[in-house]
């Protein structure tokens, strides 16, 4: 009973920011797939074309676009929710702080599954080679996903006001981007970058992805890693939720 | 802590009825020190609305927030018909339909789609939760805006959305975070036509104010709330009582005496309708006013004289 009371609580929080999103298509098509694509042309433009960089851009856009989706986006609409009080609609509700987490996490895992398929779609287009393993690559799409979702869930708690919230978003997104080897290779990094890409996310993500779209062994390691990172962030995140103060 | 309370009449019924929410010892002291409640011991019955007045500050949405599991406190209890919202917060949110102070609806969310899906998150099924926004819609007269958005509806409007979305699962007992505030006088009038409504379908209302015309229009029982402290408690008639000076003459001092300029409005106390009478055959009065002291008077008082304790 309180199983299906939870699942069904899940899917509600789900809907509700569902319907936000239905509301902000024109600025999901911009930021989610145009900004990604222009990163995709540009790196191709400018570090040539051959198949083995090309692929490495695509996932770049990919992982460009969850991350502008999930921490920034997603980030900034928790962040209003918390400061306009829109939250409290789910705080005085008999919702605890986990199924709100996951209601807003299983959002952004279909609306980003759902992106991952127009980039699919556009590496045909794009005549970017990929051969796709779709069980590893649904994993390691859907662990990125929910480490990023979780970490503008924790980004969306920690923001001391709307306006520090809304640069820390947009902060975090991209630095985990840039400093994270995802348009580049580990091995260009200088060291100490080396040691502190190991610990982001979209390391793991970009090899995981890159190699579940070429078809190459070795995806296991980073779906382990990325479950492991997943766990923490989800853990953190329900722990960040301000449902109760002390 | 003691509630000052005149009159037995009203312990005697209180001991009768049954008790919606129970708050014992309820101390909240925030991280920096401020004491916001301190020791409160208040029942609120079934069926009947409480109001909670105070100065800004005096620690009424505290004292809400606490009760709706939102807060935990330092010491003291609190049971939502017999559950601890601190040890069950979902089991008591259940019970509980919240207007929060600062609360905000979905702007993107038409009027039907906030019904419905709150009333999920309520525990309602999916035709339960259909059936509630048929109910609660003509209710609340929301007819025209069922399928508007709110970020088009107006402040007065919203504010009965958020009703009917405390409404929602029909939960037993109400707590309302000063509905009324920031709305114009009309719309004012109708949040408390929908608070009345509510009494009458048996449902507990607690709700905080400013407006001391609230209180006293929608409140069978009136708690004033000062520096944390429940310091007074009762019916209207029980807060008239508790103040030592219950009619209020006025009068022209003219020609009263030297120093007095003449035109002058003398303001005389008494404690009851003879001492009032005793001054108009004193003073020869022709030309007069008298009127019963109001909740206002007893607030300002109380406020008065706590602020004079707190200065000396």
């Amino acid at each position: 009973m309180r199983l299906k009371k939870t699942l069904s609580d899940i899917s509600i929080i789900a809907r509700i920011y569902y319907l936000q999103f239905r509301d902000q298509t024109g600025k999901y098509l911009f930021s989610g797939l145009l900004i990604p694509l222009a990163s995709f042309l540009m790196a191709s433009a400018t570090a040539g074309s051959e198949p083995r960089q090309q692929l490495r851009f695509f996932t770049g856009a990919l992982l460009l676009s969850f991350s502008i989706l999930t921490i920034m986006w997603l980030g900034s609409i928790l962040i209003e929710d918390r400061f306009y009080g829109r939250l409290k609609l789910f705080i005085t509700a008999p919702v605890s702080p986990a199924s709100y987490v996951l209601g807003v996490l299983f959002y952004a895992n279909v609306l980003g599954l759902a992106t991952s398929l127009g980039f699919f779609l556009g590496a045909q287009i794009l005549s970017v080679p990929i051969r796709p393993q779709i069980l590893e690559l649904f994993l390691v799409v859907f662990l990125t996903l929910t480490t990023f979702a979780g970490i503008g869930v924790v980004v969306s708690q920690y923001a001391g006001t709307l306006q520090a919230g809304g640069v820390l978003a947009d902060a975090v997104s991209i630095i985990l981007i840039f400093l994270s080897p995802v348009y580049y290779s580990m091995e260009t990094l200088p060291k100490s970058m080396q040691v502190l890409a190991a610990f982001l996310p979209p390391t793991y993500a970009a090899d995981g992805i890159s190699k579940g779209l070429t078809g190459k062994t070795g995806v296991g390691e980073d779906i382990l890693v990325l479950f492991i990172m997943s766990v923490i962030t989800l853990t953190v995140a329900v722990r960040s939720v301000r449902w109760k103060e002390g | 802590m003691r509630v000052e309370r005149r009159g037995t009449g009203a312990f005697m019924n209180d001991r009768q009825r049954k008790t919606a929410i129970s708050i014992r010892g309820l101390i909240k002291r925030y991280p920096d020190g401020t004491v916001a409640n301190r020791g409160i011991d208040l029942d609120v019955f079934e069926g009947e609305v409480l109001s909670i007045l105070g100065p800004n500050g005096a620690g009424k949405t505290t004292l809400v927030r606490q009760i709706t599991a939102e807060l935990n406190p330092t010491s003291g209890s609190i049971k939502i018909k017999d559950v601890d919202p601190f040890l069950e917060p979902l089991k008591a949110k259940q019970l509980m339909g919240v207007i929060p102070q600062e609360g905000a609806l979905f702007s993107h969310l038409t009027v039907q789609e906030h019904l419905y899906f709150f009333g999920r998150l309520k525990g309602l099924t999916k035709g339960s939760a259909r059936a509630q926004v048929e109910r609660l819609i003509p209710l609340l007269s929301l007819e025209e805006y069922r399928k508007k958005k709110i970020k088009i509806l107006s402040g007065g409007t919203q504010r009965r959305v958020f009703i009917a979305l405390a409404l929602s699962g029909d939960p037993p007992i109400m707590v309302l975070d000063e509905p009324t505030a920031g709305l114009d006088p009309a719309a004012r009038r109708d949040v408390w036509d929908i608070i009345r409504a509510v009494k009458k379908w048996g449902r507990t209302v607690i709700l905080t104010t400013h407006y001391l015309e609230e209180a006293e229009l929608l409140s069978d029982r009136i708690g004033i709330l000062q520096g944390g402290e429940l310091k007074r408690l009762g019916t209207l008639e029980d807060l008239y009582r508790s103040v030592p000076k219950t009619y209020r003459l006025f009068y022209n001092g003219a020609g009263e005496s030297a120093e007095r300029p003449s035109s002058e409005r003398v303001v005389y106390d008494a404690a009851d309708f003879e001492g009032v009478q005793k001054i108009i055959e004193e003073r020869r009065l022709t030309e007069y006013s008298i009127r019963r002291i109001s909740l206002e008077d007893v607030y300002l008082e109380l406020i008065g004289a706590e602020r004079k304790k707190n200065e000396t």
